[in-house]
């Protein structure tokens, strides 16, 4: 694969992640945990559709024997892919993906103190400006009396990717053999998802242009860019597939705006900024310095 | 502590830098937090700001005193 076709298709994977918002705004009956619910369900489905087309029936009969690290994989991606959709249905659609891009910066606080990996300046400064950016983002909201909830449960969406890739790469220090295909960690943990909010989501309301639209979630926007990016990832160098991603911020405010008329409130606006301009001044050096 | 590798020792001294700074990484973190949950909102606000700068500067100077990791 050529790099510029590589980067086109991660400029697509991140066109795919950023409908979810907008989607979400157009539902009739389904709420919260029914939305959540039906996504991850409908993921699941994709991918063990996907999974069992690109490795074989024969992955399914080794189930029980996946390693734990697999295991403890797929409950991040449970954690992340309920309080995503959880969030979205309690604030608005930018400060969630604001919240959820300062993940890359988590993950690297996570590897300083549980796997001691040091930090260059860039990355701690990048730390600072980011946090600020939320800090403003919070605070401004709490002084207007604006609830927190939705922006306290998008932060589960970076501790759980950080805990996720604190696990994968502890378990790969351990044992090189464990580094393996990561892919079936998604599908447990659209599974988990779906079975632990199927009860908080009953009795369940969704009509049919509902079901429509979230099965467009689980499929189009979750199950094929997952696939595609665990693809892209053996093409771009880390820093790139980054710095990339975050235009799923971008697009999703953008959608949200234009498809749902949700504008963002200017502390938003400012504290994503903050976020993107760290993200984007430690990324671009990262690359700099390859 | 573990060693930055596997079979690497790690030098008694960048030991004791690194545990002081995993303890005031973990101090700034959780302050905001211990203040919200014990009402104090205005308190945790304003830890709130402090606690990426606290981190941010702790991580620069474990760079200070040990050197700059390679990128």
């Amino acid at each position: 694969m050529t790099h510029a076709r590589a980067v086109f298709l991660m400029i697509l994977v991140t066109l795919l992640w950023s409908i979810a918002g907008v989607v979400t705004r157009h539902l009739e009956a389904a709420r919260s945990f029914e939305v959540t619910f039906w996504r991850s369900l409908f993921n699941a489905l994709a991918l063990t559709v996907a999974l069992t087309w690109l490795r074989g029936p024969a992955l399914w009969r080794g189930v029980a024997r996946w390693p734990r690290a697999l295991w403890l994989s797929g409950i991040c991606w449970a954690v992340m892919f309920t309080a995503f959709m959880v969030a979205i249905t309690l604030t608005t659609v930018a400060n969630v993906l604001v919240t959820m891009a300062i993940g890359p910066l988590v993950t690297a606080l996570f590897a300083r103190i549980f796997l001691h990996h040091r930090l260059p300046a860039r990355t701690w400064s990048a730390i600072a400006i980011a946090g600020l950016g939320i800090a403003w983002m919070f605070g401004r909201e709490a002084q207007a009396g604006v609830s927190l909830a939705g922006t306290l449960v998008a932060l589960a969406v970076p501790l759980a990717a950080a805990v996720n890739w604190t696990i994968l790469q502890h378990g790969n220090r351990e044992d090189a053999e464990s580094a393996q295909d990561m892919l079936p960690a998604v599908w447990i943990g659209a599974l988990l998802s779906a079975l632990v909010t199927l009860p908080l989501a009953w009795p369940l309301m969704a009509s049919a242009h509902d079901l429509g639209l979230l099965a467009l979630l689980g499929s189009v926007q979750l199950a094929i860019p997952c696939l595609l990016v665990v693809r892209l990832a053996r093409e771009l160098p880390a820093p790139e597939i980054a710095l990339l991603a975050l235009l799923e911020v971008v697009f999703g405010v953008a959608w949200a705006w234009i498809g749902a008329g949700e504008t963002p409130s200017p502390a938003t606006l400012t504290g994503g900024t903050l976020v993107l301009a760290a993200l984007v001044g430690n990324e671009a050096l990262a690359l700099r310095r390859r | 502590m573990k060693p930055l590798l596997p079979n690497s020792p790690m030098p008694a001294r960048a030991a004791r830098v690194m545990a002081g700074a995993d303890f005031l990484i973990v101090l700034f973190g959780a302050l905001p937090a211990f203040c919200w949950l014990n009402d104090a909102p205005e308190l945790g606000l304003l830890t709130s700001f402090l606690m990426p700068c606290g981190i941010a500067l702790t991580g620069i100077g474990e760079n200070a005193l040990l050197g700059e990791p390679p990128q």
